[in-house]
Formats: C-alpha cells, structure tokens, sequence
C-alpha cells in the first residue's frame, strides 16, 4: 500500500518541471515517510504490557449489551492489556453457551479502547420439510443427525444436513433429490426455523439382481429371502435389511463370518438399477457341544468374527462351565478342541457334567475378623429356604474373589482362601477355609494446611478412621469427599493429596495435603435460553442468591429443580469467574415443546370373568384422550383436558397445575371434573372441584404431604340398593371436605418394586359446609412392603384399614374386592349386601392384607414370573361389626410379565370362603403392580 | 487564457488531491489507532474454542515447530490445523496423559534457546502472559505429542523391505544429491528402522486424526482475521 501511494503521487507530480516537480516528489515523500513511521515508531516503542485499557464496551448483535451481559465480560478499564488474559475470557464467555460468536477489537495505541463484539446464539426450533414426497417428516428429522431442533444452529450446518438429507432420501429410494434450504427467523431473536423443501426426486426400478462370489443357494432361494424384487422401485434402507436376512441364511448354515457387498449400477436414462451382491463366505464354522444339553447360542457369538482359537476356545469354556454350575453341576468339566479343514472350521466343546448337586449350606472356618453369619450378609448370602438353594452354583463359584475383596476393604491385603465341597447325597456343602493375615490398620490421619476448617469437621467427611482398617482405595474416595466438602462450601480450586506413611509393618499414618482454593461468592444471576418463561419462574428455583457463597451442591440441586419443573428441554448453568473471590452463575436453558395430545385405547370387559366361562365375558373399547398445554403464562403452569370413556365410566377433566401457590413452593392442582361411573350396586353423576397442595416433608423427597379441599354433587342413580336417608336416587348429595394425606415411599421402583416400603395416610372431614349435607370422617392407612429373598424372587405384602364415621352415603364407604383389592371376589363384592337384591352396599370399615411370591418360570425369559398370592380381608358395615373371625380368604396363581408401566397380570384366584356356585376361580387380566 | 485555464484547473485539481493525499495519508500513519481484531473465535472444536491468541501464542513460540520460510497466512493456517488435531486427540482421549514438570521444564528450556533472553521476556510480555501460563500450553502440546507417540509407536513394525525400500527409494537419490558417500545399509540400518518407524506413525497419526476431524463439528472462523495477519 505505501510503495503504490508513492508511485500515485510521482504520477500527479508529473505535470510539473523536472526540477520542480522533483523538489515536490522529494519533498512529500520525505513528508509521507515522517507522517507513515513516526507514529508507528512511536507506538511500537510502547510494549503491549504497559498500555493500559482506557474502556471495555460490549455489544451483542450490533446493539449496546444489557448490563448482566456486559458484567460477563470480566476485563475492566484501567487493567494492562493483556492478549492471554483477553483469550481467556473469549473461551469463558463461548462457554456460557449464550454466544455463537465473539470477537475484541482495539482502537488506540497508548491507551486501548476494547470492543467486544458478541453475537447471541441461535437455536433450531423447528425443522419443516415440505414438497410432494410422501416421507414421514418425523422419520426424517430422526435420520438427520447434522441439524436437531432445540440444539445449536449455525449456517455452515445447512449444506452438511442437506447433504444428509440427501443420503437419506437416497436410501429410501429417492435419488437424485432438488433440496432447497432456507431458514426462516422468529418472533425470538435466539430461535430459527429451518425449512427443507424437497422439490423433485428420482426412482430407480430394480432391473437385475445379480449375486457374486460364494453363492451357495440357488438365485431362486436367495430372492426369496429379499423384499427387493426386479421391477420394483429400488430402496436401499430395505436392501439393507435382506441382505442381513441372506446374512442370517448363510449363518444357518455355519457362514457365521459371511460379509456381503452392494453395488449399484445406474442407468440413468431409463431410470434403473442394476444391484450386484457380493458374497465373501468365509470358512464354515460348525460348533458341537457334546455330552450335555447346553444352547449353541451361548457361545455361537463368540466365534461370529475372526478371532484367535484359542481364546475363542477359552472363552466358550468359561461359558459353558458357568451355564452348566448354574444349572447345578457344580463338578462339570469341558474340554474344547478345534479341528481345521479345507474352508471349514469345526469347534468342539466336550462337557462332562458329573453329578447335578443342590448348595445345602456355606460354611466358613478360621474366620476371626467377621463372624460366619456376618460374611454371609456382607456377602448377599441368603438363609436357605426349603426346595430354593442360598446360592447358585456359578455365583458360588465367584465367591472366593469377592471374599478377597471384602478382607481387603477391611485392611487385609493378602487374605488366602482354600475351598472345597462336602458331599451327601444330592446336596454340597462348600467350605471356605480363610487364612485373613494380618490386619493394615490406619495410626494417625491428620491435616495439613486446611486453615478455614477444623480437623473435626474435615475428619467427619471422611471414611477412614483412626485405630480403623487402612485401605489404600479408601483414602482415594476420602480426597474425592474433601474436594466436594470444599466445593460444597463454595471453595474453587482446592488441590488435596494424600501422604501415606508407612510406620512398621501393618500401620500407617494418613496425611491429607490440602491446599485451599478460594472461597468464592456469587455476584450475579444471569438467566438466557427463556423465550417463554418468565425470568420468575426460573429465579425461585435458583437455590443461592447474590452474596451466598457458590455452593457446589446448590448450584447442581438448582439445576435439578429447574429440570423438575417439565418444562424445559436442557438447562446448562455455568461458573463464570469474574475475580478470585466473585463469579456469575450463568444459567441457560432450552425450552420444550409445550403442546401434548395422548390418545389411548384399550379393551374392558363388563364382569371379571369367571374360569370356564372367559369366552362369554363381553369385551368392550374404552379409550383416553389427553390434551396438554405447558408452561401457560411462562410460569410452568399447566392445563390439561382429559377425557375417558368406557361401557363403566365416563369422566373428563380440567386441571390447573402450578408449581407455585401464592409464592410458596407447593405443587398445586385444581381440578373441575365431571364424570358418571356405574358400580356393582348403584351409579352415579357426580360434578366437583378439587384444590391439592402437594410439599415434600422437610428436604426427603420420599415424603410428601398433601392438602386436598374438596366440593363435590353426587346423584345416584340405578340404585340397586334400598333408599336410607342419605342413599336415594336422582336427589343429588354435596359434600365439602378437606383432607390430609402423609405418603412415604421408599420402594426401589414405583412401578415394579422388588424392595423397600410405602406407607400412606388420609384423613378426610366432610363437613357440612356451604349447605353440603356431609357430615362425617374417613381414615385410610395403607402399608406395602416388599422383600427381595433372591434375585428375581420378591415377597411382598400390604395392609390396608379403613374406618369412617358420621353419616356417610354409600359412594363414600369403602368397598373392596376385586383385581386390585380382594382378588377371591369381583369387583366392589367383598363385604355387606343389601338383603333384598344381594347386591354390595358398602362399609364403614375395612380390613385386607394380601401377601405374594413371585419367582422367575423361565430362566431366559427375564420378564416372565410366576407368583402365588393369598388375601385375606373384609368389609364392614358398621365400625362395631368389624370381626376378624368374619375375614374371607382367598389365594390364587399366576403369570406376570413386567413392562415399564408395571407388570401386566394374568391370575386365577380362589375364594376359600364363597358359596358353592362362586366357588370357580375368578379370571383376572389386568395391567400394573396389584396392590 | 484556455492554457491559463487548464493550467489554474490542474492546479486546483493537483492540490485537492494533494489534500486528499495529506488527510489519506495522516490518517493511514494513523492506521495503528483505527479499530483493529486483536482476538476472538477463530475455530470451535466439538465446542471447545481456539481464539486467535492461542494461534499466535502457539507461533510466537514455535510450539509445533513449522518450517520457515512459510507465508504468514499459511503459517496461522498450519498452526491452527495442529491445533485442531491437539483439542481432537485430546477429547477423544479424555483427560491428559500425564506430563510431569520435569518435561515442561525441559521443553521450555529448549524453546528458550531460541530466543535471546530480553527476545523471550519480550514475547511473554506482549502476550501479558506469565511462564506459568505459557507453561499450560506446552503442558498441553507434550501431553498431545505423548498420546500419538504412545498409541501408534510401539505398535509400529517396520519390515526389512520397508528398509529396503527407504534404503533405495529415499536414502540413494538423497545421498547421491548431495553429492554425499553412500554408507552399506547395514551400517545404517537403527537410523533407517527409526526413519521409517517415524513416518509410520506420522501416517497412523494423520489417519486417526482425519478420522476424529470426520467425526468431529468443527467450525473454522480464520478468514475473519485477514485484516490482522496481513498487518503483521
């Protein structure tokens, strides 16, 4: 650029005389250079590290940045200018998420003005395909893998994800597709919709289908196995899926190494396509096991692709013997040999089972550190229950390792154990002879260089203790809960090692090395990603407010309410440091869909059907529509619609959720309900509205209290029972009531538990409020618990009493019987009957406990149990009635087969105590646990 | 009067543009007080950010030692590539390979050499970085050059007719070039193996770190910053 200014200006200096015009040219180019480089001298005679910054300005999206943004940015006036430092603060700032691009620019010499330049995020929310081809836009939006509604957009995306959407299309037997991508703004700055139009494609008809190579079955038989057909149009995804059926024909026949090949001519004028199969066989594999009845498919996987003999040998062995002591051949033996011939490969595993053995017992000798019975019940080992052994054989076989591993987390490092069997019979014991060692015991832990927090309190956080057994993995997990303890404390930067001693030869001091970080507090909460939410909304689930210290475990329990609240996709909450003793907490979330509409349909059938007579039962549709709407108002309320109908029941209703009442973190439901049911004695019309508050007792979100105020109009209506005062048909009955219920669960799964508890409680009073006629009160208590005896053998049990009192018509009394309740009777049959009709009317009291086993049938079908059942309970009409002598009982059979939404169940159960013509098990199908 | 004429207008119009000139030329002097990038995000490695200081910080110091002679612009560009493949290795990897002070000591002494000492304070200082800082970068570049050296070295083999074939394809013709003795390839058979075994596992490297970057989202924004590597 100077050297071209110089000759432009003995251009126009042309024009004068030679000697003139050379003064001139001199002249100014001699004034040119002074005025070019004395600045730049000058300036570079300054070192970067002594120019100070004048002023930092932010700008986000070509506007002047919103303070909370200009406080991320942590250089300030009157710092040094540092490049390092700048770069740093680059990287923090893109790890908020909150930026997609950023850039700094300087303007002066001396003293530097700083610009930066930041431009916000943008994310996909939708992705639109349209045009004339009939593909599934969800299936696409699934393939595509570039481009994802709700993550990060930037333009480069676009040509990768067209590109994709091409291959896809291809595969689906699109050629040669026209896309256009475009991407479309929204009414929110951060989000874009991106629109894929799919203007015209190609098909392709099969023309031929030639196979190459190893064919070792007729054209005719290969064809067969394909979808893919000559003159039909051609797709690849399906001739992907025959090619894996040749694949699995060849493997019928021991080519389990068989690899195929596509190619594809394309004649492009006529539009066709000319496929060419190219089969590699590779050596056939035949696989023997001789001598017991062990399944190929055990070890067949193991030798589907090329792999050393012997380990492939090796490793059928160890399956095979550990399928063979499960089954109960405790001594078996195989021997595996591999014989070779020309393209084949015979692999024979030879077992000797020996005598199929039951574990009778485990005994241990020469223990001294843990008792027998205790090493059991560290070791899992149950009690030995009649026909069940405590243990199968291959878990048997795994003991001795864990038995080490138990005496080594104690301080035992070269515990040795010697085992063998004891015979009779049929049954073993196995004896475990333990030689512990010598003990590694931990003398002294101290601290060093912790100076904000005592020893006490540090000596709490940890595992190991003094006098206690020294574990070397323990003192590890140790520093992991002292680096967390200062985390949690709001510490950054804490470095903690530990020193180990060793003293004489079983004892050792433990020094725990702490170099404290910085405490470290928050200076701002800056809230991005909320297009609908409101900043409220998000703010009072924030655990820690400007000035706290930045507790670790806060900032992750803020993250786990934010995402409780079900509204939002993904929530990012980052540290932003702005100086050793303050930093920003950046939250960003993305937001959900907010609209859901679920449909459900499903089969009911108007009586339990009895045994023999299953066939007659009429089975009608019943079917749910739900219609959601989140996050209302952005403050993650939500309504819903929803509407059942069946042959029994008819209901819809509205309900209100907020996660907030008046401020007050309680979930909060209204509910406006309008519904007709026909029961077993009566039905009923009944209208009403409900107002829940739903809290967590104390932090244990196990337990949770619930308020429930309640107005409901209920008329009756086929009333199969005689009229009393508050039972009488089409006069309608109010009830105002408010209730309070304590429920307490500690199962290991809500919808298949196999441990733990659930014990619930309510108490309602109906009182005669707003000229309601009610006037009485209820108390329901419900216990559950579940046992584990083995795996995949679980015992449970449950009681439930129920007693109310007052004038309480017969909708309001408790009814039992059925496949959730009493299983020996249909449904609402258990207890009092009208003397006239004979039909249930309902008590004031009940009584039940039902009690179950259920156990795996078959071993490879991990869904699949069985379970007997027993139940035993009444209904009474009056409180004073109730009579233990009166309980009926019932007990029962039957098959589970567990889904996600609990088990779905197929029982037959017996009322021990019914008349003579009810005395045919009653058929139960129903879905979910049954208590 | 028409030369009086032409003669006043070529005046007037040579001292406008004079002027012109003048002003272009004051503030072109002044060009080092216009706006200029000084950083920014100049690559995204699967969301991880290279900003144009680590690229400089990375040349100034010759961390990857590239050849010379190289033009700025395709300089950057190498420089930023070797940083690419660093992140890639490095997340793919997980954590660091250890590397312990000693090391860094040792690498940092060796780069010293290269400077004069005020040259070395120098450059620390236009950064505004200190040698704790620099030595993160280096830490980083070692652990890197460990991972490839450890994942691909052991395991490369090199054969006798790789030997071989170096011994004819690429020592002759280079020897005989330079006009130099050729030794029996007996005699050089450790420096030949070490050779090969090298541009072996440079090959490895290259395939596995195409592979990672086939993988990868990366976003490159270099051609934003034209403007600063043509200044420097």
């Amino acid at each position: 650029m100077k050297w071209e200014g110089l000759v432009l200006m003995s251009r126009y200096t042309d024009g004068f005389k030679l000697k003139k015009s050379f003064c001139f040219s001199v002249f100014f180019s001699i004034l040119w250079v002074i005025l070019i480089f004395i600045p730049c001298l000058f300036s570079y005679g300054l070192s970067e590290s002594q120019v100070s910054i004048q002023s930092v300005y932010v700008e986000l999206d070509g506007e002047p940045a919103e303070p909370e943004i200009t406080e991320l940015v942590t250089v300030r006036a009157g710092e040094k200018l540092s490049f390092f430092r700048i770069s740093e603060v680059v990287k923090q700032l893109y790890k908020t998420g909150l930026f997609s691009d950023i850039q700094v620019k300087r303007e002066g010499e001396e003293s530097a003005e700083l610009t930066f330049i930041l431009k916000s995020q943008p994310y996909v929310r939708s992705i639109i395909f349209m045009g004339s081809e009939k593909i599934s836009p969800s299936k696409l939006k699934q393939e595509l893998t570039v481009i994802k509604e709700g993550e990060t957009f930037y333009e480069g995306k676009l040509i990768e994800a067209t590109e994709e959407l091409k291959k896809i299309l291809r595969r689906r037997g699109k050629f040669n597709p026209n896309i256009e991508v475009s991407i479309k703004s929204t009414d929110e700055p951060t989000l874009v919709d991106v629109f894929f139009e799919i203007k015209e494609t190609e098909e392709y008809r099969v023309k031929d289908i030639i196979f190459k190579g190893d064919v070792i079955f007729s054209d005719y038989t290969l064809k067969k196995e394909m979808n893919t057909q000559i003159g039909n149009p051609y797709k690849n995804s399906i001739l992907q899926k025959d090619i894996e059926k040749i694949k699995d024909l060849y493997s019928s026949e021991g080519y389990q190494r068989v690899e195929i090949e596509t190619g594809e001519n394309l004649y492009e004028k006529e539009n066709l396509v000319s496929l060419v199969l190219n089969i590699e066989a590779h050596e056939k594999i035949e696989i023997v096991i001789e001598g017991a009845d062990v399944p190929l498919s055990l070890v067949k996987p193991i030798w589907e692709t090329g792999i050393f003999m012997d380990w492939g040998i090796e490793q059928g062995k160890a399956k095979i013997i550990k399928h063979m002591r499960k089954k109960g051949y405790l001594f078996s033996n195989v021997r595996g040999s591999v014989i070779q011939e020309e393209n084949k490969i015979k692999i024979v595993y030879q077992v000797f089972p020996g005598e199929k053995y039951q574990i009778n017992n485990i005994i241990f000798e020469r223990v001294e550190y843990f008792s027998p019975d205790e090493l059991k019940s560290q070791l899992a080992i149950r009690e030995n229950t009649p026909l069940l052994s405590n243990i199968t054989g291959d878990e048997l076989f795994e003991l001795p390792s864990e038995i080490e591993s138990l005496y080594e987390a104690q301080g035992f490092p070269n515990t040795r154990i010697a085992w063998n069997f004891k015979r009779y019979e049929k049954k073993v014991d196995a004896v475990f002879f333990i030689e512990e060692g010598v003990q590694n015991i931990t003398q002294e832990v101290s601290f060093r260089g912790a100076e904000s927090i005592s020893k006490e309190q540090l000596y709490e956080t940890i595992e190991t203790f003094e006098g206690g057994p020294f574990y070397q993995p323990r003192i590890q997990k140790d520093v992991e809960n002292l680096e967390n303890f200062y985390l949690n404390l709001g510490y950054r930067g804490t470095e903690i090692k530990s020193v180990i001693e060793k003293l004489g030869d079983n004892s050792f001091d433990v020094e725990f090395d702490i170099r404290e970080g910085q405490r470290v507090r928050i200076k701002n909460v800056i809230i991005a990603g909320n297009n609908i939410t409101r900043k409220n909304t998000i703010i009072r689930e924030v655990q820690l407010q400007p000035g706290d210290y930045a507790r670790y475990e806060e900032i992750r329990n803020t993250k786990r309410r934010l995402e409780n609240l079900g509204i939002f996709t993904k929530v990012f909450i980052e540290e932003v440091s702005l100086n050793p003793e303050w930093e920003n907490l950046v939250i960003n979330v993305r937001e959900g869909e907010r609209n859901y509409v679920s449909l459900g349909v499903g089969l009911e059938t108007k009586n339990e059907p009895r045994f023999f007579q299953a066939w007659n039962s009429i089975i009608r549709p019943r079917g749910t529509a739900e219609l959601i709407r989140g996050n209302i108002f952005g403050t993650g309320a939500q309504l819903s619609v929803v509407g059942q109908i069946s042959i029994k029941e008819k209901r819809g209703v509205i309900s209100w959720e907020q996660p907030y009442l008046f401020g007050i973190p309680i979930d909060t439901y209204l509910n406006a309900w309008l519904e007709r049911e026909s029961r077993k004695s009566y039905s009923f019309d009944r209208r009403g509205i409900t107002l829940s508050g739903i809290r967590p007792i104390a932090k244990d979100e196990d337990k949770i209290f619930i308020v429930t105020l309640r107005f409901a109009r209920t008329s009756l209506f086929e009333l199969k029972v005689s009229e009393s005062e508050v039972d009488r048909q089409f006069f309608p009955f109010s009830a105002t009531s408010i209730s309070g219920s304590i429920i307490w669960d500690k199962r290991s799964d809500s919808f298949n538990p196999e441990r733990g508890y659930f014990v619930s409680a309510v108490l309602e009073w109906a009182y005669p409020l707003f000229h309601a006629e009610s006037d009485y009160q209820k108390l329901f208590t419900k216990y559950q618990q579940f046992f584990q005896l083995m795996p995949r053998v679980t015992f449970s049990m449950t009681s439930r009493l129920g007693l109310g009192r007052g004038r309480m018509p017969i909708h309001e009394r408790f009814f039992a019987g059925g496949s959730n309740s009493f299983r020996g009777t249909a449904f609402d049959e258990l207890g009092p009957q009208d003397p006239g009709s004979l039909e249930p009317i309902g008590g004031k009291a009940l009584f039940l406990v039902n009690f179950e086993l259920s156990f795996p049938v078959i071993s490879y079908l991990k869904d699949l149990y069985g379970a007997v059942f027993y139940d035993k309970g009444n209904v009474f009409y009056k409180r004073r009635q109730f009579d233990l002598s009166e309980l009926q009982d019932a007990i029962g059979v039957g098959l589970r087969y567990t889904t996600p939404l609990g088990p779905v169940r197929f029982e037959l159960a017996w009322n021990l105590d019914a008349p003579a013509e009810k005395k045919q098990p009653l058929v139960i199908i129903a879905i979910g646990h049954v208590f | 009067m028409c030369f009086k004429m032409y003669k006043k207008t070529r005046t007037s119009k040579f001292s406008s543009l004079l002027i012109v000139f003048l002003v272009l030329s004051i503030l072109s002097s002044f060009g080092f007080g216009l706006s200029e990038r000084i950083d920014g995000l100049v690559a995204v490695v699967n969301n991880e950010v290279i900003t144009l200081t680590d690229i400089r910080i990375a040349k100034e110091f010759d961390l990857y030692d590239l050849k010379e002679g190289t033009s700025d612009k395709s300089l950057y560009h190498s420089v930023l590539e070797n940083l690419i493949s660093q992140k890639l290795v490095q997340q793919f990897t997980g954590s660091d390979v250890n590397i312990n002070k000693k090391e860094v000591d040792r690498f940092i002494e060796d780069l010293k050499r290269g400077f004069e000492e005020s040259g070395w304070e120098g450059k620390l200082d236009i950064f505004g970085m200190t040698i704790a800082d620099l030595r993160d970068y280096c830490a980083r570049y070692l652990s890197y050059k460990k991972i490839i050296t450890e994942r691909f070295n052991r395991s490369v083999v090199v054969s006798l007719k790789e030997m071989e074939e170096y011994y004819d394809q690429v020592y002759v013709p280079e020897q005989e070039a330079k006009g130099e003795t050729l030794e029996p390839m007996v005699d050089i058979l450790p420096e030949i193996e070490s050779e090969v075994k090298e541009r072996k596992t440079q090959g490895l490297a290259e395939e596995w770190i195409e592979s990672l970057k086939s993988q990868a989202e990366i976003r490159i924004y270099l051609d934003k910053y034209m403007d600063f590597f043509q200044k420097k």
